[in-house]
């Protein structure tokens, strides 16, 4: 009677722990899972804003960045680059961040202000897409070129 | 009397004191998961914001920029020599922006723009002469702490 009353005893509570670790897993592993995904998140917005910012730089300090990208990327015409997951240059079918590059041009009175308008979005979409496209990270960069005094 | 031998195996309450550890071992990991992954997004969302509101106010410094170099492209066609050129400078940066100072007698202008609370970007440009292609020369670009006035004086804590 007592073997019995004994096994039953541990029957109840290895149910009992077993409920109570079921749900404490269930709510941890949303934990988990939501922490993943903010980890993802950061690193997506680390490298996009790297890669966005390497963009940004070369254009601010590089005084023949406009020669070179202005038979390209003529003024207010929109361009577009692919990046796989690593941000290393992809093509379209393989990509999955798309950058937006336009180039606008002021003019002053006594030269040029260039803007870049740099963006990263999310997704494997063609360039007439890209609004659907979730963005990221957004960089507006501004560069201004005096004419020399005649 | 009665002898009882006890067998090896699993006995009442350990499972409890088991499931009790991992339960603990589980949250634990979960809030330690869920800061560090926390305190990273928070951290990468204000390196961009920073570098968002870098560039927007770089933007607005090389607008200003663009905006006094047209003012002196036109002094200069109606300037007739360097203290006619000078003073007509003078009058038309005054009222260009509130975060432009002229200094008449060193032929500078400092711009300072606030990127956040702490810091600021400072640009000074020197007006050059007439006779000089370009109209003006950095002489410097950089990004600046604000240095904020100590209220109090710092109290001697020993004195020797």
């Amino acid at each position: 009677m007592n073997r019995h009353s004994r096994s039953a005893g541990l029957l109840l509570e290895i149910i009992i722990a077993i409920l109570f670790f079921s749900v404490i897993c269930a709510i941890t592993l949303r934990v988990f899972a939501k922490s993943r995904e903010m980890s993802r998140d950061s690193l997506e917005l680390a490298v996009t804003s790297a890669a966005a910012q390497s963009v940004a730089e070369k254009f601010r300090a590089d005084h023949n960045y406009l020669e070179y990208v202005q038979p390209y990327a003529s003024i207010n015409e929109k361009h577009y680059y692919y990046y796989d997951q690593n941000m290393e240059p992809a093509i379209q079918q393989e990509s999955a961040y798309i950058m937006q590059f336009i180039l606008t041009a002021e003019e002053s009175g006594g030269g040029t202000l260039y803007t870049a308008h740099i963006t990263v979005s999310r997704g494997n979409v063609m360039p007439e897409a890209f609004m659907l496209a979730e963005p990221v990270c957004s960089y507006e960069v501004s560069k201004y070129i005096g004419e020399a005094a005649g | 009397m009665k002898n009882r031998i006890e067998k090896p195996g699993i006995s009442v309450g350990f499972i409890s004191l088991f499931m009790i550890f991992m339960v603990l071992c589980l949250v634990t990991f979960a809030i330690l998961a869920l800061s560090s992954a926390s305190a990273d997004l928070r951290l990468t969302s204000l390196s961009v914001s920073k570098n968002e509101n870098y560039y927007k106010s770089d933007g607005e410094v090389q607008k200003l920029i663009s905006e006094i170099d047209a003012k002196l492209a036109s002094a200069r066609k109606t300037a007739a020599d360097d203290g006619a050129y000078y003073s007509s400078v003078a009058d038309e940066l005054k009222g260009v922006s509130q975060d432009l100072t002229y200094d008449a007698e060193s032929r500078t202008v400092t711009i300072v723009r606030q990127i956040d609370l702490n810091t600021t970007i400072t640009a000074v440009l020197q007006i050059n002469p007439l006779a000089d292609e370009l109209r003006y020369s950095t002489l410097s670009y950089k990004m600046a702490p604000i240095l904020k006035e100590v209220e109090e004086p710092p109290k001697p804590v020993w004195k020797g």
